[in-house]
């Protein structure tokens, strides 16, 4: 990959440990994609990952990194939920880890290098949305197929590393999602049923996943209504992320590099066609349930993160009524948000009716759920697919109505 | 009394993803990828296969799923050391083209023949992935002539 002059200089130490291994780094990641170059990136995402953290890094790396500002704007996305960690079950430690001002790997060294936190995986809801055609790094599951598909931003699918020195070189390699001949659709999904709620868009993405093994390929949705809103596209990239590898998709006369099925295709016509009707939709449906115990212990609600507009749908459908006694209704959304619902008088109604409107994180990401739970309801898809796993535990998945009625009667009813 | 072992060699030529070369078992799984729940981190036991990822050569189509991907394949490799020697995958995604160039797995992928159609648990696999090039070697036993 070729480096110019002032690259060469960070890769042969001149600006220090810390710039040393991050373009080290970046030339070995875009030899591995096969990239020419870098190329300059808008904005960075990252997110603190417990499998390679800071503390991996070698020590003169890290003593360097202490004096080190991020490149670009850079955001963090997930921490713990600093108002109700206690009632979530997080460990005084575990708090302290996320928190701590002068620790590595935590909020501290995060904003000395200038790294603002959103608290959130979806921060497309809270102000995270770059300018179409800009190239940005991106990680959390429903966040680049969004940036990709939804904005036209140009990103891949990153994990923390490439994250993190993208954010403090300011480039990052021009392989991927990051070139346009890699963005053309391969794959027509035609949707022969009519979608109306958010699950039916996690079920379309789950179906997709099923009927292709996981495709890698590119997909260009027909058939989807004209009348979309983000919370429809927001369950549509949180499906796909848990059960395809694709980073981006196509919506014909809706996204922004799909004016036609030609242009989505890139002059050329879709290699394979699948389609998705209501018997389809049903299947997906089922492979989120393992139809076990009707009492429900726990619903989670807020995965991807809830927008203030569904947390607005919750507190109408919540208020007057009471969360059954053995019942944890959690529902997660961005920290700011929690701060407008504050003031809203939302999460009022939803703590007086026994429910907890958190922020920051999820069951999945803190990897536990309440001691004793045995059966959750949610209307994610995602959630619902890694936390059977995770915690080996019944689960049920449909509407966000669905979900309230179970979590005042206590009980599942379909 | 032992059968008798016929060797065949076949060749296949793809792209270096990150350089090496390194010599093993073959561990290939049939279907995509995720770091959870599909790789078990502590042990490093691949479900669809039932064998440890640790020491192999690992072959499967590609990487798919959660953004937690890079974390769990690195705690499997990094914090409990289960890493394989090498990675052959049909198509690159980025989780897989990250993690090799963290953990330096000599790493092939857009192999010119199908290596999950083609190979089977258990060759013995020669990577050199400075060239793109993958030598397997299946080992037969025949009970008769």
């Amino acid at each position: 990959m070729y480096l110019t002059i002032e690259e060469e200089k960070m890769h042969d130490g001149e600006y220090g440990p810390a710039l040393e291994w991050m373009m080290r780094f970046l030339s070995k990641y875009g030899e591995a994609l096969g990239a020419k170059k870098l190329i300059e990136i808008s904005s960075a995402v990252i997110d603190w990952e417990p499998g390679f953290t800071i503390e991996k890094l070698p020590p003169f790396v890290i003593s360097d990194l202490k004096t080190r500002k991020v490149k670009v704007p850079t955001y963090g996305l997930l921490s713990v939920d600093h108002r109700h960690w206690k009632d979530m079950g997080v460990s005084e430690e575990l708090y302290k880890k996320y928190t701590a001002e002068d620790e590595l790997g935590s909020f501290g060294l995060a904003r000395k290098m200038g790294i603002i936190p959103l608290y959130t995986c979806a921060p497309y809801l809270v102000g995270f949305v770059p300018i179409r055609g800009t190239h940005c790094t991106a990680k959390e599951s429903s966040l680049p197929p969004y940036l990709n598909s939804m904005l036209g931003v140009m990103t891949s699918q990153d994990t923390f590393p490439s994250c993190f020195a993208s954010a403090l070189v300011g480039k990052t390699p021009e392989g991927g999602l990051h070139l346009r001949e890699n963005r053309y659709g391969k794959l027509l999904v035609k949707v022969e049923t009519k979608l109306t709620e958010e699950i039916h868009y996690d079920m379309l993405a789950i179906s997709l996943g099923k009927q292709t093994g996981a495709t890698m390929d590119i997909p260009i949705f027909s058939g989807i209504p004209k009348n979309i809103r983000l919370e429809h596209m927001k369950s549509l990239c949180g499906g796909l992320s848990a059960s395809t590898g694709v980073g981006m998709f196509h919506i014909i006369g809706v996204t922004p590099e799909a004016r036609t099925l030609e242009d989505a295709c890139g002059g050329c016509k879709p290699e394979e066609t699948i389609s998705v009707d209501e018997k389809e939709l049903k299947k997906a449906q089922d492979t989120c349930c393992t139809r076990g115990s009707p009492k429900v212990d726990l619903v989670v609600l807020g995965c991807p993160h809830y927008s203030l507009n569904q947390v607005e749908r919750v507190a109408r459908l919540l208020e007057g009524k009471r969360v059954h006694k053995d019942v944890k209704l959690w529902i997660f959304m961005p920290y700011s948000s929690r701060l407008v619902a504050d003031s809203l008088g939302l999460t009022d109604v939803i703590s007086k009716s026994g429910g907890l409107l958190l922020c920051s994180t999820c069951p999945i990401l803190m990897g536990h759920c309440p001691p004793g739970t045995e059966v959750m309801a949610t209307d994610s898809a995602k959630q619902a697919l890694l936390a059977k796993e995770l915690f080996g535990i019944d689960i049920w998945f449909g509407s966000v109505e669905k979900c309230i009625e179970a979590a005042v009667s206590g009980e599942w009813r379909e | 009394m032992e059968g008798i072992i016929i060797l065949k060699t076949m060749i296949l030529k793809g792209r270096k993803v990150f350089g090496g070369v390194v010599e093993g078992k073959a561990l290939v799984v049939k279907q995509p990828l995720t770091a959870f729940p599909d790789i078990n981190i502590k042990n490093g036991i691949i479900r669809h296969a039932g064998e440890s990822m640790k020491g192999k050569v690992l072959v499967f189509p590609w990487a798919y799923g959660a953004s937690g991907w890079g974390s769990g394949f690195y705690k499997a490799c990094i914090t409990f050391g289960n890493a394989p020697i090498a990675i052959i995958n049909k198509k690159l995604h980025n989780y897989v083209a990250v993690a090799a160039a963290v953990l330096e797995i000599p790493t092939v992928c857009d192999l010119d023949k199908d290596p999950i159609e083609l190979m089977e648990t258990g060759d013995h696999v020669k990577v050199d992935a400075d060239r793109g090039i993958v030598e397997v070697t299946k080992i037969e036993q025949a009970s008769e002539i």
